[in-house]
């Protein structure tokens, strides 16, 4: 109630009253005067008492004004009525938006998905040739694992010893020669899994190379692709076996130009 | 109260307008003036007559209002500005190139005689003509605050002649 009197008595309603306010403080006022009826009471009666310069200062405004102010309130309501009428409603503008909005995440989605979907398909692309690579070495090992075991069936592993060859990388780079020393018999197997195939009026010849240098011809046999397997006579004291290709009719001794694959035996 | 109709407008228009009209003329001393501000002060009126709440006053003092703030804010921002005629302040009539303006002086100062000199004075240039409490203070001398005390305590005594 004191801060009501105060505020009252402070002259910010004269203030108001003779127009000397800014339209922030007015409108203070006014909120103030909405809070508090007393104040709304006191600034209604002050303004009543004012107003008598209004009833002894009158002057009447020239006769065309009456219909010049009511044509102008009628052209004012006009003009609002158009343009409220022709005022875009704010639905259908938020409706844009909206879609829009809608449109720009799902492309954005999209893009995110066709960016993953160009990723996973490289990965398929990947995934698929590793698989393939796979499946190559597993048919590979398959294959090579099938031969050491018809070997395995074959002979008595226990009195026996197995050689990969080597591959000389000039003549036969890609050769895969398994030899088979049975030292209960003494017979050599050449397990023969790839090799190139003999050359016309050729044919290919296991050397055994003793300690002290001899070197013996074991056999021959000519290849024409595929896989086979050779028996041939083996010798107890060879500590080197070599594979060359020779003239059909033989030689003394092996061409060391024409071997293609080798084995040192322990 | 629903005023966008012509009877009400004429009923407005028939009691309020000379009041208002010599409010705003005595502010702006230009009829043309005056006249837009009549103008502008009826078309606010029914534009905005919904927010109009009668536990704040009456309809007409309302009006007043309008009236007034739209008067002073031609004179103060608006192109027209006024040159104040302090040096015939001792006098009742501030115009003397509208006759229409003496007219309504000569009673309106006479109704006020029973104020004290100095009131009449303060309430004259504060609210009839609508100088602002600076513009009073730089052309009468006095500081501001003494303005606005002597305003408050015009506006006091007036209301215990015009309850």
């Amino acid at each position: 109630m004191n801060d009501i009197k105060k505020y009252i008595e402070s002259g910010i309603l004269e203030d108001y009253l003779t127009g000397t306010l800014t339209d922030a403080e007015r409108q203070e006022v006014e909120n103030t005067a909405d809070k508090h009826p007393e104040i709304a009471q006191e600034l209604a009666s002050m303004s009543l008492s004012l107003s008598v310069f209004a009833d002894i200062g009158a002057a009447e405004p020239a006769p065309y004004m009456e219909s010049r102010i009511w044509d102008e309130i009628q052209a004012t309501s006009l003009t609002e009525s158009v343009q409220n009428a022709t005022k875009p409603s704010k639905l259908p503008y938020i409706m844009i938006v909206a879609m829009a909005l809608i449109a720009f995440i799902t492309i954005y989605y999209l893009i995110i998905a066709n960016q993953d979907l160009d990723q996973a398909n490289e990965k398929i692309v990947n995934i698929e040739q590793a698989n393939t690579e796979l499946r190559l070495d597993n048919d590979k090992l398959k294959y090579n694992f099938d031969s050491l075991y018809t070997i395995s069936n074959i002979y008595n592993i226990e009195n026996t010893k197995i050689y990969l060859m080597k591959a000389n990388r000039r003549n036969a780079p890609n050769s895969i020669v398994v030899l088979v020393w049975d030292n209960s018999n003494n017979k050599i197997y050449l397990d023969i899994k790839q090799f190139p195939n003999s050359s016309t009026g050729k044919k290919y010849f296991l050397w055994g190379i003793t300690q002290i240098g001899r070197q013996i011809e074991l056999g021959s046999f000519t290849h024409s692709g595929g896989s086979q397997t050779i028996e041939l006579d083996g010798i107890r004291d060879a500590v080197r076996y070599i594979l060359t290709q020779e003239r059909e009719s033989g030689v003394n001794y092996p061409t060391m130009s024409k071997v293609y694959t080798t084995a040192d035996v322990y | 109260m629903k005023v966008k109709d012509r009877k009400c407008y004429n009923y407005l228009y028939q009691n309020y307008s000379a009041k208002l009209y010599g409010i705003a003329l005595h502010i702006t001393q230009k009829a043309d003036i005056a006249e837009d501000v009549l103008q502008e002060t009826f078309i606010k009126v029914f534009k905005y007559v919904h927010k109009f709440d009668d536990s704040k006053g009456t309809f007409f003092t309302w009006m007043l209002n309008i009236c007034r703030n739209g008067a002073i804010d031609k004179i103060r921002y608006g192109k027209e500005s006024r040159k104040i005629q302090f040096d015939s302040l001792n006098v009742d009539i501030i115009s003397e190139t509208n006759p229409e303006i003496e007219l309504v002086n000569a009673d309106l100062w006479n109704c006020l005689d029973r104020l004290d000199k100095d009131h009449k004075e303060i309430l004259k240039l504060s609210y009839y003509y609508g100088y602002s409490h600076t513009e009073i203070a730089e052309k009468l001398g006095m500081p501001l605050g003494s303005v606005k005390s002597r305003v408050r305590i015009a506006i006091r005594e007036l209301r215990k002649i015009y309850p």
